[in-house]
């Protein structure tokens, strides 16, 4: 029997040539990293810290206002904060031991002798217990926070009940679950459930705005149009659409995110105390949650521009690091958004389903997707449809409704609503969304929108026999697990293809290169001779594949956001698996 | 930058890779992306101001003993500082020697893994690197990458069934 060998394992058990070998082939830090860190090593031989050898000691305690005060600085100015910003109670206003404290202690530490390390705080402090409020330290509450994942990992799965929205609750559950996926290093995966949203009236969804939920982000992944005759509960065009929502829980899920984001710099923020964050269930049930908490108080917070909020309180699970709560309030101290959990869930207790089954998230049992045609920004891509440059979509007067922009409001609302899309007819539904986005973000929306095609309506099959049906079917669930379609496969169960249609052969392919003036030209005359490829999928990327076999043992290879095409042969008993770049 | 900072940073470039490299390794089982960059940190901090003294063809060897140097020295104190005692053993320099059989096959599957790796190509190499090896998550990497993290995870799903199907001979586990 073969012995199980893990990647990480054999990788990580390099000596020190091959150590090389691999930091050259993939290197530890990016420009940026290894910028900041030549700047922490200027920084470190300009102080008298820089001592001989003789002297070096190492401790435990990580200075992390080092580390991230320079990404903290990027993110405070672009979210506009500057330096104006002050805690709504009041913070010092000047950055109080954090710098001393590092110096002082680097220079205790330098003269002790290695075999002799200091204790440090963190070590000193049980995890699970909840010390008085004068115990803990900003380095404690750090170090706890950007630790929570450790927890998840131990436990190996949890969720955790959320708030229910109240921008979006008529159509939209916002679920929260993550499994731990238990290998080396546990990685945090499927850390929020998708969530299916529709409306009974047609709804115009803007790709290059922010959604929200209660101030958490959604991002838009996938919708349809829907077979609107056949479904019964649907009429034309309206269309589906399906939200990741992070939700309230990425507060736990992400909370070394959510750390770095909001505590990156010690000045801004403090220990308010310690308390006992209860919360009631609002399902009727009466359960309450008491769980110990550290209570932060942090002066205004890169998300401001989104959250409008002049100030935040944080609450810390003292268990577990992961945030509970995290409100904003207005410069009066109006609260005006939070994100909150009701309970966390570790191991058995919690419930995970499936996050991807966006069948069961339809309300209408026997809708199924049309063929995926109406291509999303990262699910699918038509080659033909790829559009390289940034576009905007327009609303068209059909689908257009009114897009009001608003905030999650707790208390209140401070958002001056403003008009995005054209006015909507009478009937329909609006959509709240947000639109203050930071530069980074807006960037990111735009390269999205670049890869996004127009809808297109196209009509559904039709008199398909009840095998074509249960085939198709089962195709596009077997697409959507691999995250695409089976294009060609599809055509040819609906008849619009013959079996025996003619394949891509790697000669044509080379031919079609060698005529073509860029990859758009690829794609336009791959697509005069191979209409239907044999899968597109992927997400983030978009991966085009056409077979030239039955099986797939041989394909042509592209993905569009490279701009590339690559041949690949599988390997066989006698050959090495073939991977040669044509494009 | 004057002429001192400019060779600085030249061999901090020429380097870093090396160094990190080095610190990588030894504390990989006991430390944290912090305490690597740390020990990168100090090493650079000690060598660089001494580059005068010390002859061009030295300064790799320099750098790579200081480095050991230093990543030994964190890893022993932070192993006996860990509340979560970490195994001396564990350390790489100071773990126990592997049979030669051991070794051997070892090294003979290692560098298979690694060229079938840099055979899939960019950008799988680097997220199987980085994931396997520097042990980012999805959201980092894609960060590098300019990838979604739902893209990074499937190109690393992808990618290592690839693996398992050139390297049947091993049950390779992800």
């Amino acid at each position: 029997m073969k012995e199980k060998r893990h990647i990480g394992e054999i990788l990580r058990g390099a000596d020190e040539p091959t150590a090389e070998r691999i930091a050259e082939l993939s290197p530890p830090a990016d420009d940026e990293t290894k910028d900041r860190i030549f700047a922490q090593i200027q920084e470190r031989m300009n102080t008298p810290e820089s001592l001989p050898e003789e002297h070096f000691t190492v401790t435990s305690v990580h200075r992390p206002w080092k580390k991230y005060a320079a990404s903290a600085a990027c993110l405070l100015l672009a979210a506009g904060i500057g330096s104006a910003v002050l805690l709504r109670g009041g913070l010092p206003e000047q950055p109080p031991v954090q710098e001393e404290l590092a110096a002082s202690q680097y220079a205790e530490e330098t003269a002790q002798d290695i075999s002799e390390p200091e204790e440090t705080h963190a070590e000193a402090v049980p995890e699970t217990e909840v010390l008085p409020e004068h115990a803990w330290t900003q380095d404690e509450v750090w170090n706890l926070c950007m630790k929570s994942r450790e927890h998840l990992m131990e436990y190996g799965r949890f969720s955790c009940d959320t708030v229910k929205t109240s921008t979006l609750d008529h159509s939209i559950q916002l679920d929260v679950q993550g499994v731990v996926e238990l290998d080396f290093k546990a990685e945090i995966y499927n850390s929020c459930v998708s969530h299916f949203m529709y409306y009974p009236d047609s709804v115009y969804i803007q790709e290059n705005q922010w959604y929200y939920a209660d101030g958490c982000e959604l991002w838009l992944i996938d919708y349809q149009t829907t077979d609107s005759e056949d479904s019964g509960n649907f009429t034309q065009p309206e269309q589906a659409f399906l939200f990741e929502g992070r939700g309230n829980g990425d507060l736990a899920c992400s909370t070394p995110f959510y750390t770095e984001t909001f505590l990156s710099d010690f000045s801004l923020w403090e220990i308010a105390g310690t308390d006992v964050y209860c919360h009631r269930a609002d399902d009727g049930s009466g359960q309450e949650t008491e769980r110990a908490c550290i209570v932060l108080e942090v002066a205004g917070g890169v998300f401001q521009d989104v959250l409008e909020a002049a100030s935040h309180r944080v609450l810390v699970d003292a268990e577990t690091g992961m945030w509970l709560k995290l409100e904003g309030f207005d410069e009066k101290g109006n609260s005006i958004c939070k994100m909150q959990l009701n309970d966390l869930k570790f191991g058995a207790d919690a419930e995970i389903t499936h996050p991807y089954n966006i069948g069961q998230k339809i309300q209408n049992g026997d809708y199924a997707f049309e063929t995926p045609t109406a291509l999303t920004d990262v699910f699918l891509i038509h080659p033909t449809e790829y559009v390289p440059e940034e576009t905007t979509a327009e609303p068209t007067a059909e689908t257009a409704v009114e897009t009001v922009v608003e905030t999650v409001t707790e208390t209140a609302d401070v958002t001056e609503p403003t008009e995005t899309a054209p006015t909507a007819p009478a009937q329909t539904e609006s959509v709240k969304t947000t639109a203050q986005t930071t530069t980074a973000k807006q960037t990111e929306t735009v390269k999205t929108t670049a890869q996004t095609t127009p809808m297109q309506t196209q009509t559904a099959p039709s008199a398909l026999t009840p095998e074509q049906e249960a085939a198709l079917a089962q195709l596009r669930e077997q697409g959507e697990r691999e995250f695409g379609a089976f294009i060609r496969q599809e055509k040819i169960i609906t008849g619009e293809l013959a079996a025996d249609a003619p394949r891509l052969t790697r000669a044509q392919m080379q031919a079609i290169i060698a005529e073509s003036t860029d990859f758009a030209d690829i794609l336009a005359r791959l697509k005069a001779v191979q209409p239907y490829p044999d899968f597109i999928g992927g997400s983030g990327v978009t991966n085009v594949e056409y077979w030239l076999d039955d099986e797939g043992k041989e394909q042509i290879y592209l993905t569009l956001e490279q701009e590339d095409v690559t041949y690949v042969k599988e390997a066989d008993a006698e050959h090495d698996r073939v991977w040669e770049r044509l494009y | 930058m004057n002429e001192e900072t400019t060779r600085q940073r030249m061999v901090y470039d020429t380097y870093f890779n090396y160094v990190y490299a080095i610190a990588q390794r030894i504390l990989r089982n006991c430390g944290s992306t912090e305490d690597v960059e740390e020990c990168v940190i100090d090493t650079f901090a000690e060598v660089l101001p001494r580059l005068p003294e010390i002859r061009e063809d030295a300064v790799r060897a320099y750098l790579g003993t200081t480095a050991k140097h230093r990543a030994l020295n964190m890893a022993r104190t932070l192993s006996r500082q860990r509340s979560r005692s970490v195994p001396m053993d564990s350390i790489a320099e100071l773990s126990a020697p592997q049979t030669v059989e051991e070794n051997a096959e070892d090294a003979q599957l290692r560098t298979l893994l690694l060229q079938k790796i840099a055979e899939l190509g960019e950008p799988d190499t680097t997220i199987l690197i980085q994931k396997y090896y520097y042990d980012c998550d999805a959201k980092e990497i894609a960060r590098r990458t300019g990838l979604s993290a739902a893209a990074v995870r499937q190109r690393c799903s992808r990618a290592v069934k690839r693996l398992r199907e050139e390297l049947s001979d091993w049950d390779l586990q992800a």
